[in-house]
């Protein structure tokens, strides 16, 4: 008979990784399955000052590893395998992943968001040749160049501001619809000689011979700006399809439903985190993973009970 | 012998990733000499520009980037190293 695990934990940001440190802490048997990289999204933070009990503030990766390593100390067993499809067997589910398949009593769904493409010519044929999607990662390379922001989230107006210390010039593009929100840092952006604020203006495509020079944008009419990177910072989309055809209920946004113990439509099965779209902070993330944790132990508990 | 630059920085998400892979491909070859640059040194940042490196994480074989950005393949990685034996 194949190993049981107690819970399935899919995912190994904020929310997977509190969940492991809670369960694994009370001897239950975890397995988290990951896609190689431990951290999630809270990885690209360059600074996480607002997480409590850290007053100076740490880089994302820094905090991630912290998470790690208490998981890791309470036992969570980790894999890096991409899962592929849920079932539920009735005593245990069955998760599905490109290395075979695992038993679980119960599941924690932890899978965050993914980065949406701007899906514009170019866009592909310029990954890693100007067109970047990690603006701390690869700032450094656009020293005294010229670079686009395209985006209208949080991340675009922050990113943008900290690529001002390396770039000559930022245009920030947030798309016809203009920024999500009014926020705090858009008025340092608009205040700083090195940023240009190019609104009404959608991206039609990245142009280029062997690297990028230009994006072309359309407000009207056709315009041409000379850049020598472009960096997609578009708000993100839910990674959960494979989750929602094994018949957890999505919103129509590709959010997970849960209620306020993070249960999921199906018994035994949670959801926690980025992929049910609330908080998007990484302590929500955090404490979203904990609620997940403490009902699928009561759920364990009742479980067991005869 | 072949020389294997590995580029990343400690803020780079996908780079640990890359490094795990990098690491199992070329374990057991004894024709490797794999070097560690750090896009968030001086050094490093010079040494990236003078490939025309615009992202970590990245690859370079004999002094030519083969592979930039994650994920990639072990297959590509192992085709590009064969590459560089047979010149």
């Amino acid at each position: 008979m194949e190993k049981v695990w107690d819970v399935i934990i899919i995912g190994a940001g904020p929310a997977g990784l509190t969940a492991g440190i809670y369960t694994a802490r009370y001897g239950h048997s975890i397995l988290l399955l990951h896609s190689g990289k431990i951290g999630g999204r809270a990885l690209e933070a360059h600074m996480i000052e607002n997480y409590p009990g850290f007053p100076q503030g740490l880089p994302g990766t820094e905090l991630m590893k912290l998470f790690h390593q208490q998981a890791t100390k309470f036992g969570v067993q980790f894999k890096p395998e991409t899962v592929i499809g849920l079932a539920d067997a009735g005593d245990y589910k069955i998760v599905s992943t490109r290395g075979g398949y695992h038993q679980g009593k119960t599941v924690v769904i932890a899978t965050g968001m993914q980065r949406k493409q701007l899906s514009v010519p170019g866009e592909m044929k310029f990954k890693g040749r100007g067109v970047s999607y990690c603006a701390i990662c690869d700032g450094p390379f656009f020293k005294d160049k010229v670079v686009a922001v395209i985006g209208s989230g949080h991340e675009a107006v922050t990113d943008a501001l900290q690529l001002t210390h390396a770039a000559s010039k930022v245009y920030i593009v947030p798309g016809k619809k203009g920024f999500s929100e009014n926020y705090d840092e858009l008025a340092l952006l608009r205040s700083n000689s090195k940023v240009e604020v190019i609104e009404g203006h959608d991206i039609v495509e990245i142009g280029g011979s062997e690297f990028v020079t230009n994006i072309k944008l359309t407000g009207g009419k056709i315009e041409t700006i000379d850049v020598d990177g472009v960096f997609i910072l578009l708000e993100h989309v839910s990674t959960s399809n494979i989750l929602v055809e094994a018949g957890v209920d999505a919103d129509e946004g590709g959010c997970i439903i849960v209620d306020k113990g993070q249960h999921t439509n199906l018994p035994g099965v949670y959801a926690a985190g980025d992929c049910s779209c609330m908080g998007w902070q990484v302590v929500a993330a955090a404490g979203d993973g904990a609620k997940a944790a403490l009902s699928a132990m009561k759920y364990l508990k009742q479980k067991a009970t005869p | 012998m072949i020389k294997i630059e590995y580029f990343h920085n400690p803020v780079c998400p996908y780079c640990p990733a890359a490094k795990r892979l990098l690491t199992k491909v070329i374990e057991g070859l004894n024709d490797i000499k794999l070097i560690d640059v750090n896009t968030y040194t001086e050094e490093g940042i010079t040494r990236g520009t003078s490939l025309n490196l615009m992202a970590v994480p990245a690859i370079a074989i004999n002094g030519v980037v083969k592979l930039t950005g994650w994920p990639f393949e072990a297959e590509d990685l192992l085709a590009y190293i064969d590459e560089a034996r047979e010149k």
